[in-house]
Formats: C-alpha cells, sequence, structure tokens
C-alpha cells in the first residue's frame, strides 16, 4: 500500500517532464530510422520473402537490434538519470526521508517506473513496426513489399520482450548509479562508456552469444536462442543488484 | 505531558570535526523552542539528528517519548519539517507539489486547500513553482510542513529569502501554531531577533554545544552588567586586565568588561590608571538579550 502511494507520488513528478517525453520521442526516432532505411533498400533490409508473417518479423527484428543494441541502452542511461535527478536537484530527499515512508519504497518505486518505461518504449517500438508495415506497401519502393496476414504478434510480443528483459540487469545498475552519484553526468558518462563497450565487444566476439552474453549493456543484442538462459541469468544477477542498490540508499546520510 | 523532542548526549563528527558535541536538550510541548546559534554552530546536523537523516555516533534521540531509531515511521507521522531552503519541484504547480507529499503521507486531498490557505497561497496554488519568488517558494516548503497538521514542526532558517512583510508573516504564523493547532515549534535560526518576538523557549549552541537552555526570562536574568571603558591604549589596557582574569571583549576604542560586584567600576578604573592608561569614559551597560547571545556564542578575545 505504501509503495503504491510513492509510486503514485512517482508518477506525479514526472509531469511535464523530458523523461516522460523520452518514452515516446525514442521509439519514434528507431522506428522512423528503420522505416527510411527500408524505404531506400527494401531488398537488403527486408530480405523479402513471400511467406506469410516473415515481412513483419523481418521489420521488427530490424527495429528490435537497433532499440537493443544503441537506443535502449542510452533509453534506460537517460531516464535513470532524469528520474534520479528529480531528487537529487533541490535536495528533495532531506524532506522525502522526513516523510514517514520506509525508504525502500522510493528506491523501489522508481526503479519500477524506469521499468514500466522501458516496457512502455518498446511496446510503442511495436505500435510503430505495426504502423510501418502497413504503411510501407503504399509508399513507391523499387522492390514490391508485401506485409500479409496473420500479423505474428505473439512472435512479435515475445521478442520485444525478451529484449526488454534482457535489459533489466542494464537497468538495475543505471539506477543504482544514477541515485548513488548526485551528477548527472556521472549517470550519463557511465551509461554512454558502456553502451559503446557493449559495441566493442559485439564487434570483438563476433560469435553472437560469445563474450556479450556476460556484459550487461549487451545482453538486448542476443540472438533470440541464446535470450532465454540469458534471461534467467541477468534476472538474477539485476535483482541482487537492485537489493544491493536498496541497501545502500537506505543506509545513506543525508547532508 | 511527554516531551516532543529529547536529546541526550548527542555526537556527530564529520572527518576531523565535531558538529554537534554531547547535545542535550528537551523540547516542552506546545512550546515555540527557538534554537540559537551562529552560522556552523550545528543547528542543522540536529535537526538532520532529529529527523533521523543523519545518525548521531553517539547519544539518542527521543521523539515524543520514543526512541527515534527504533520508531522513526511512527514518530516522523507526527512530525512536519522544512530543513534549510525549500526542496520543490519547479516544473510542477504549488498545488502539485503538496499532492505529491499528500500521496506520500496518505492524506485527504482536502489538506493541500488547509494548507495552501495557511500560507497564504491559495489564489496561486495553480502556478507553476518556476514562477514563484522566492518568499512565495519558502511559503510553500512551509505548507509542506504544515501538511496534515503534524504536533511538531521543525523549521530551521524559515524566514531565509524573505522580505520584510514574508518574515512578519510567518512570525505571526509560528506565534499563532501552538494556540491555534496545539502544535509543538522547534524554530532554528542564527537570528535573535527573528527568534525572540516569537520564542517562548531558548538553546543556544555554539561549536555544536549547548550553552543555554531554558526561557527569554532566565536568559535575561542570567545575563550580566558590563563596563566599558574608552581608553587612550586600547591593545595595553586589553592586555592588563586579560592578566588579572578579566573577561574583556574588544569594540573599537573601548573594551567592555564582565562587572562581577559592585565595585567594579572604580577598581578597573584604578588599575588602568596606575598602569598610566588614560580613561576618556567609564559607563555601565546591562546587557539585551542579543548581547546575551553574543557573549554566548562568541570566543572572548
Amino acid at each position: 500500500m505504501t509503495l503504491l502511494r510513492v509510486l503514485f507520488a512517482e508518477l506525479l513528478k514526472m509531469k511535464r517532464t523530458i523523461a516522460l517525453a523520452l518514452v515516446v520521442i525514442a521509439p519514434f526516432a528507431v522506428g522512423t530510422l528503420i522505416l527510411f532505411a527500408v524505404a531506400q533498400a527494401p531488398f537488403s533490409m527486408l530480405r523479402v520473402r513471400n511467406a506469410a508473417g516473415s515481412q513483419w518479423m523481418e521489420l521488427a527484428r530490424l527495429n528490435l537490434e537497433l532499440w537493443g543494441a544503441l537506443m535502449l541502452p542510452l533509453f534506460i542511461t537517460i531516464e535513470t538519470a532524469l528520474i534520479a535527478g528529480l531528487d537529487h536537484s533541490e535536495n528533495q530527499w532531506k524532506i522525502l526521508f522526513a516523510r514517514p515512508v520506509p525508504r525502500w519504497t522510493f528506491y523501489t518505486a522508481k526503479l519500477l517506473m524506469v521499468m514500466a518505461m522501458t516496457a512502455a518504449g518498446t511496446a510503442l517500438l511495436l505500435c510503430g513496426v505495426l504502423l510501418a508495415g502497413a504503411l510501407l506497401p503504399f509508399l513507391p519502393l523499387s522492390v514490391k513489399v508485401h506485409f500479409g496476414l496473420p500479423v505474428p504478434l505473439a512472435e512479435m510480443l515475445r521478442r520485444s520482450a525478451q529484449v526488454s528483459g534482457l535489459a533489466f540487469l542494464m537497468l538495475t545498475i543505471q539506477h543504482w548509479v544514477s541515485l548513488r552519484w548526485r551528477a548527472f553526468s556521472v549517470a550519463t558518462g557511465v551509461g554512454i562508456l558502456a553502451t559503446v563497450t557493449g559495441f566493442v565487444m559485439l564487434a570483438a566476439s563476433r560469435q553472437a552469444g560469445g563474450w556479450q552474453q556476460y556484459f550487461p549493456w549487451s545482453l538486448p543484442m542476443l540472438p533470440a536462442e541464446k535470450a532465454a538462459s540469458a534471461l534467467w541469468i541477468g534476472g538474477a544477477a539485476g535483482l541482487a543488484v537492485a537489493a544491493a542498490g536498496c541497501w545502500d540508499f537506505c543506509r545513506r546520510e543525508v547532508k | 505531558m511527554e516531551a516532543p523532542v529529547r536529546i541526550e548526549g548527542v555526537w556527530k563528527t564529520f572527518g576531523n570535526t565535531a558538529a554537534v558535541r554531547g547535545l542535550s536538550l528537551s523540547v516542552p510541548p506546545q512550546s515555540v523552542y527557538g534554537f540559537l546559534g551562529p552560522n556552523g554552530a550545528g543547528k542543522s546536523t540536529t535537526i538532520r539528528i532529529m529527523l533521523g537523516l543523519q545518525r548521531p555516533d553517539r547519544g539518542a534521540v527521543f521523539l515524543f517519548g520514543r526512541p527515534l531509531a527504533a520508531e522513526r515511521i511512527a514518530a516522523l507521522r507526527r512530525i512536519g519539517s522544512m530543513v534549510e531552503s525549500p526542496s520543490l519541484y519547479p516544473h510542477l504547480t504549488g498545488r502539485e507539489n503538496l499532492e505529491v507529499h499528500r500521496r506520500l503521507i496518505g492524506l485527504p486531498k482536502a489538506a493541500i486547500d488547509d494548507a495552501l490557505e495557511t500560507v497564504g497561497l491559495l489564489s496561486v496554488g495553480g502556478r507553476l513553482v518556476r514562477n514563484y519568488s522566492s518568499g512565495m517558494k519558502q511559503r510553500l516548503a512551509l505548507a509542506q510542513a504544515l501538511l496534515g497538521t503534524p504536533e511538531l514542526l521543525l523549521l530551521d532558517e524559515p524566514t531565509n529569502g524573505l522580505d520584510p512583510a514574508g518574515i512578519h508573516e510567518v512570525r505571526t504564523l509560528v506565534r499563532e501554531l501552538p494556540k491555534r493547532r496545539g502544535m509543538t515549534v522547534f524554530l532554528s535560526s542564527h537570528l535573535l531577533a527573528e527568534v525572540e518576538q516569537v520564542a517562548t523557549h531558548f538553546a543556544i549552541i555554539s561549536q555544536g554545544q549547548l550553552k543555554f537552555e531554558g526561557t527569554p526570562e532566565e536568559l535575561r536574568l542570567r545575563s550580566q552588567e558590563k563596563i566599558v571603558v574608552e581608553v587612550d591604549q586600547p591593545e595595553r589596557a586589553h592586555a592588563l586586565l586579560t592578566s588579572i582574569g578579566r573577561k574583556v571583549t574588544r569594540e573599537g576604542d573601548c573594551l567592555a568588561i564582565d562587572s562581577e560586584n559592585e565595585f567594579g567600576s572604580a577598581r578597573i578604573n584604578a588599575i588602568l590608571v596606575q598602569a598610566g592608561v588614560a580613561v576618556s569614559r567609564l559607563t555601565t551597560r546591562r546587557l539585551t538579550l542579543e548581547d546575551a547571545f553574543l557573549d554566548l556564542t562568541t570566543p572572548s578575545q
């Protein structure tokens, strides 16, 4: 009940913030980029096949790859930093921690907020895929594309949920860093550096499911067949990081 | 009736600096308790310890008779606080700022209007806080503290940034709270003038130590008479009087000396004249509350 109250308070704090706008902006940016790329080179991008539903999955794959590899780590980096920044600025902690509310609820509510925003962003990306699929056949492309029915929605949802779920460990780390250090630059610096490192590791390992499955920021890039086991490992590690972060947050003194 | 705040032997150290040194005090119920001290005396640290924002190295805090360390949440339910500068969300309206806290505490919606009305912000509650003046922000922070009509109100420098009219409003409000709402107000400030008009009790701290606790009358009684002498060689006179164990404060060309008995003036005059120091003026001065405050918080020269 208390957690719910804190969650509703967190929700209100988000009003008129860029953090809320980013939930729409980030997936829109990815969807638009992919739509533009596919419109330029539909054959190479979509690997045109005739099987019903395959083009939908191709379009979803393109979107989720860009989302998971680049936009999602950056999105989580910025969202966690912005949400923590709401209370770092003007040292809100001295008022919040003086309320009759357990400290862990603040940590947990903020974590749940970022998780919900990540899920919402991914869901909006999926909506963008559906919209793009409906739009592409009407565009003057060099190759005729056909997004047949039925739409493999369940499979697209499963893959989207996988990508979101694989980001959990990175999310808990970023959440801890953002709340631990007051400076916005620390949280964003860690996130950007880690995202770039994830790219380098991906390039170095070459084999999908190689090194990168041990690096939190690379997990969302894992192929579907490797995702199931990584979800368990990442989930467990994420819970451990969240618990450690929460413990650290609760014992902190407010200056 | 149980003291809303009781502090017993609290110590708090940051690195090698002791911010609070063995502080003990007791706040009577429904009082306006002025917590005075110069900047850096340990006032804000004490308030943070009272709210559980910082842990004391030693000693204990009891709120409403219960140990804070063991029953923090229960104690905080009965407390409203404003620590130093206002902490507000500038992108939200005044009303929304209070709504955040209303949701945290779980109060009915009417509590917001009640708090806004108390601080005179009801008509501008829908305006974004980033457009508030510093005085309005200060009053909104006060409204945050008043949400839910707490039994104990902790206010740390509540008139910072306010114009004279704003200071008057806050002073009136603070004075009325114990009578109108049965609250106890713990009012921290470095300005005696701000507190002496409303406080029923005082505590004065300096360098983390309690120097005085009692009523304004007790503080006045404690005030010693001072002998003020104007001399041609203040340095020499200062050294001379200090060497015979007198507490002397330099005030320009004058020296203020603690009076010890009714023959103090004559004896001091004799000592100075015999030593070849010309005394051009010699008067006695009864200490005001401000003098007493300065006397307690300023190290002797």
